[in-house]
């Protein structure tokens, strides 16, 4: 079988994150980029898809030439090839018009299965994969904390707020996983040697056939109104046990009113 | 009448023709068990141990003769016993050596004897005194084994066999001389001290049958030795043989450098997942291990209840290469091959997993207490980095944690997740500024020292403060330093230590490149991992320096007077003990400047811990230890905490940030906050400075608070 993967590279979310106050913008420094650790587990699932059944694993990116790296990272893992979608025109497009680009990467591969984190680490908006699915017809089967295949047949347990469902569709489709489909790999040293000598490869808006109206600033609908800060409110309560030890039942009360326990 | 003896009394041609006909057998059986032994090492990896061939030999002495690291504190009786039948034996086979150099060279060939007279007697009192040193020697090796059964040491029949083989031939020895004195009565027979009261015992019996029994006991003796010689070859026995090679080809390096991985990138195996992987070196120490248990006697994994035992790592390692053709010491000794001894069960078992499981590959903290004690030079040390090597480098394979820190040194070039920008963050805290390198080379001055930092020195908040202190000591010495500051970069040491070589290399060369573009000549660091890779790992990348660790320049200004120390400003008094970190102390012989260093602050008084200086206690924290959880057993820092406790010290003085962290950790989990507070030597230091003020007066560092 064959999976697609999307991956991004976002700066890495355990740097604290600077926004350019007139672009309104994340500032990218590519050095302090990595491949979004919410699109490891896509990467991994699909791996391990493909060493029960044989087939490929391609990573698929849209980003500045700098976005190589997170591709490189996929292809480390285990990956077996990988497009980057990069394109000055692209700029500054939106989740729509990433999509549309991703979508006329990925149509040609025709792949059984295309995988995508949940969300991304940096915008947050989860709004691609739905896009995605859209434009590529296929059914999506969305937070996946696991994910199996039978014959034609995709099975996946879909996380709830109080359990999981088990959803199946027919191949292809798309699946986007939460953290719960297991570890990503950390890649050996010889899946890093053979990334760095595999080919990327590139693909830009005239090869993928798109129209500039419909991808980058030009064909963004989104505009980013107001950037702020969160400001963050400090979390938790503090019991202080004077050597009673009524303190048990304060922490039991709490946990029961928040039906932990 | 010259004081000799007939050489072969009461004994007829025909016995003496069988005897040398008998012991052909066994040199037979030696020549061939050696061969063997040597094919097998023949098996392993090109090492060249031919260098420095005079050092080699002299240490073997040293080994050998003198017993250096048989003989140590920790055990003392075990030493003696074998310092007793070592020499024991040695004197007695010379004294064969010289008999048969008189009965079958000097007499027949040349018709000169050398076998009489006053060199006869003290030849027999030489040997009489060997012989009760050999029985005393057995006798309390059997006692330690059978009553004392220290826990570092598990017997094997081969174990008893062995010695039960050199009491009856010592025994035997005696016997004979004395049934020979009952008979022939020479007027010098006390000078044989041990069978000459023995035979005036025996004389009361009548002389045939003293001769036969003389006869029997003569024929048995040479048997017992013809059984015992072709028994050395496999058995324990090898020893001589094995363990002086072993000693002879020992790694002449630094201690504290691991050797890399050499052209990474062409590579086709990493690290040790089989026989194929091996040194030649590293195939003749697993081969020498006698199972002594030495490496156990500081082993923090061993003392702590992990499943990582040094010894046991060999056994395994060595049994694992005679499964597959080769020949394993201790093979009449597999009464040992139960639950704890994996090895001899099948030659199918894979090398990681089947014979060492990776909860041993993973426990090891690399503070080289075995290496330190092992008398044959086993170097386990980097045999855990092979085996870790091919875990992380081909399979991608080790505990999760360090997952974490591999990302981040790939990215962050330290095992914290810190911009590089914050390296300086600590300097905002001292009221004179600390220069960078890149302000220094634009303007084009020269600093007498470079302030290597370090990762956890400047992120991790409690070894900050001791970051601090050291660069308030240096700025009231008046010394010109300056920091790489956001340039610096991890060493690699962490990552080398826990099998990832690539990172490591990549990490080696950049902090090489660093310092070499600022021709950076002096290091002063607090960090004893980083002064061990600068010391001993940076020259193979490049980069050579005279690194100093901050204990000994703190002692040297200290002994130079360019600091002074008030009495009153001491932050600590009364007792304080000092912990030797292993890559300060075992590796790198840095023993006396800390000590020196805590000595001259007012008011303290050094209590040593039980297990100090080489044999010091590890803190739990190297070999990326730190990083991992220690889930197995009981908590090395504890363990060390308690020890720290028990001298009666209120301060725990450390001289490395890991040890740092383990400790405050350690202080906490044993609940001991109140009692023990751990304090950087620069800490106690800087704690107790006077510092001169602008108007020539001097003021005690009132403002110092260690605590804050």
């Amino acid at each position: 079988m064959k999976i697609c993967v999307c991956v991004k590279h976002v700066p890495d979310p355990n740097l604290p994150v600077q926004v350019d106050p007139a672009t309104r913008r994340l500032i990218r420094d590519p050095k302090q980029s990595i491949i979004d650790p919410a699109d490891e587990y896509g990467v991994e699932t699909a791996l391990r898809l493909v060493e029960e059944h044989g087939g490929e694993v391609v990573a698929v990116t849209m980003g500045p030439p700098a976005a190589e790296d997170a591709l490189r990272r996929a292809m480390a893992m285990g990956a077996d090839r990988a497009i980057l979608v990069s394109d000055e025109a692209l700029a500054g497009s939106d989740v729509l018009g990433t999509a549309r680009a991703l979508a006329a990467a990925i149509r040609p591969e025709q792949p059984d299965l295309v995988i995508c984190a949940t969300e991304s680490t940096d915008a947050y908006t989860g709004l691609l994969p739905g896009a995605l699915a859209g434009l590529l017809d296929l059914p999506q089967l969305t937070f996946a904390r696991a994910v199996s295949v039978e014959g034609s047949t995709v099975t996946v347990q879909r996380a709830t707020e109080t359990g999981y469902q088990v959803i199946q569709a027919t191949l292809p489709a798309l699946v986007t996983v939460t953290a719960s489909v297991g570890e990503p790999r950390y890649p050996s040293f010889k899946g890093l040697m053979a990334a760095k000598r595999k080919p990327i490869e590139v693909r830009d808006i005239a090869e993928l056939g798109l129209e500039q109206h419909t991808v980058g600033e030009p064909g963004a609908r989104e505009r980013v109104l107001e950037i702020s800060a969160v400001r963050q409110v400090k979390q938790g309560r503090i019991v202080v046990d004077d050597g009673t030890g009524e303190s048990v039942e304060e922490i039991l009360a709490f946990l029961r009113s928040i039906q932990v326990v | 009448m010259i004081p000799t003896r007939e050489i072969t009394w009461n004994v007829d041609l025909l016995g003496r023709i069988a005897l040398y006909a008998l012991l052909a057998l066994p040199i037979g059986f030696l020549a061939f068990g050696l061969a063997r032994r040597l094919r097998m090492w023949r098996l392993g990896r090109p090492d060249d141990r031919f260098d420095r061939l005079a050092a080699r030999l002299w240490g073997a002495v040293v080994a050998s003769i003198f017993h250096a690291r048989i003989v140590r504190r920790q055990n003392l009786y075990g030493g003696i016993a074998h310092a007793l039948i070592f020499w024991g034996f040695v004197v007695l086979f010379i004294g064969t050596v010289i008999v048969m150099i008189e009965h079958d060279i000097t007499v027949p060939l040349f018709g000169f004897s050398f076998y009489r007279g006053n060199f006869y007697l003290g030849f027999k009192l030489a040997m009489n005194l060997a012989g009760l040193l050999l029985i005393a020697g057995v006798l309390m090796a059997l006692v330690r084994r059978l009553v004392l059964r220290p826990v570092t040491l598990e017997s094997s029949a081969d174990d008893l066999v062995v010695l039960a083989f050199l009491l009856v031939l010592s025994v035997q020895g005696f016997v004979l001389q004395a049934l020979r004195l009952a008979v022939e009565r020479d007027p010098w027979a006390a000078w044989s001290f041990v069978s000459y009261p023995m035979s005036l015992v025996l004389q009361g019996l009548p002389e045939r049958l003293l001769r036969s029994l003389h006869l029997v006991n003569w024929w048995s003796h040479m048997l017992t030795t013809t059984v015992f010689l072709a028994y050395v070859a496999f058995s324990k026995m090898i020893h001589p043989f094995t363990g002086l090679a072993s000693v002879v080809f020992r790694r002449l390096q630094p201690a504290g450098r691991l050797e890399p991985v050499e052209n990474l990138e062409e590579a086709e195996r990493f690290g040790i997942a089989g026989l194929q992987d091996f040194t030649w070196a590293q195939l003749l120490h697993a081969d020498a291990c006698m199972h002594c248990g030495r490496c156990l006697e500081y082993c923090p994994t061993f003392h702590t209840g992990k499943p990582l035992r040094p010894r046991d790592l060999i056994l395994e390692i060595a049994g694992y290469v005679a499964d597959r053709g080769g020949i394993f010491s201790g093979e009449l000794g597999q009464g040992m091959n139960t639950a704890r001894f994996r090895w001899g069960s099948g030659a199918e078992r894979e090398l990681i997993g089947g014979v060492v499981s990776t909860e041993e590959i993973w426990d090891c903290t690399t503070c080289g207490a075995c290496m330190e004690q092992c008398p044959v030079y086993i170097e386990h040390v980097p045999l855990i980095a092979g085996l870790r090597r091919h875990l992380v480098l081909e399979r991608g394979e080790f505990p999760n944690e360090l997952t974490t820190v591999f990302n981040n040194l790939e990215r962050l070039a330290s095992p914290y997740q810190f911009r590089p920008a914050q390296r300086v963050d600590w300097t905002k805290k001292l009221e004179q500024p600390v220069p960078e390198m890149a302000e220094l080379a634009a303007s084009g001055e020269e600093v007498e020292y470079l302030f290597w930092v370090g990762c956890l020195g400047s992120f991790d908040g409690r070894n900050q403060r001791t970051t601090i202190a050291l660069a308030r000591i240096m700025q009231t010495a008046g010394i010109r330093f300056a920091i790489l500051g956001r340039e610096e970069t991890c060493t690699g040491d962490p990552a080398r230590r826990a099998g990832n070589e690539y990172l490591a290399q990549l990490l080696g060369q950049q902090a090489v490149e660093t310092l070499n573009a600022y021709q950076v000549k002096k290091i002063v660091t607090a960090c004893p991992h980083c002064f061990n890779a600068i010391k001993n790992e940076f020259p193979q990348l490049g980069g050579h320096y005279e690194v100093v660790h901050h204990s000994q320049l703190i002692s040297e200004l200290l002994a130079r007077g360019r600091l002074r120390l008030d009495p009153d400003s001491a932050i600590a008094r009364g007792k304080v003990t000092y912990h030797d970190p292993c890559y300060l102390g075992r590796y790198n012989r840095v023993f006396d400047e800390p000590r020196a260093a805590l000595s001259a602050l007012p008011g303290v008084e050094l209590a040593e811990m039980p297990r100090n200086r080489s044999r010091s206690f590890c803190c739990g924290g190297g070999g990326g230890r730190m990083f991992m959880e220690e889930t197995r057993g009981r908590r090395i820092n504890q363990a060390r905490v308690a020890e720290a406790q028990a001298t009666g010290a209120e301060v725990l003085a450390a001289a490395c940030p890991f040890c740092m962290t383990m400790f405050e950790d350690g202080i906490r989990g044993a609940g001991v906050e109140g009692n023990l507070r751990v304090l950087d030597i620069a800490e106690l230091v800087a704690g107790s400075l006077v510092t001169p003020q602008e108007d020539g007066t001097t003021a005690a560092e009132g403002s110092y608070d260690p605590s804050g």
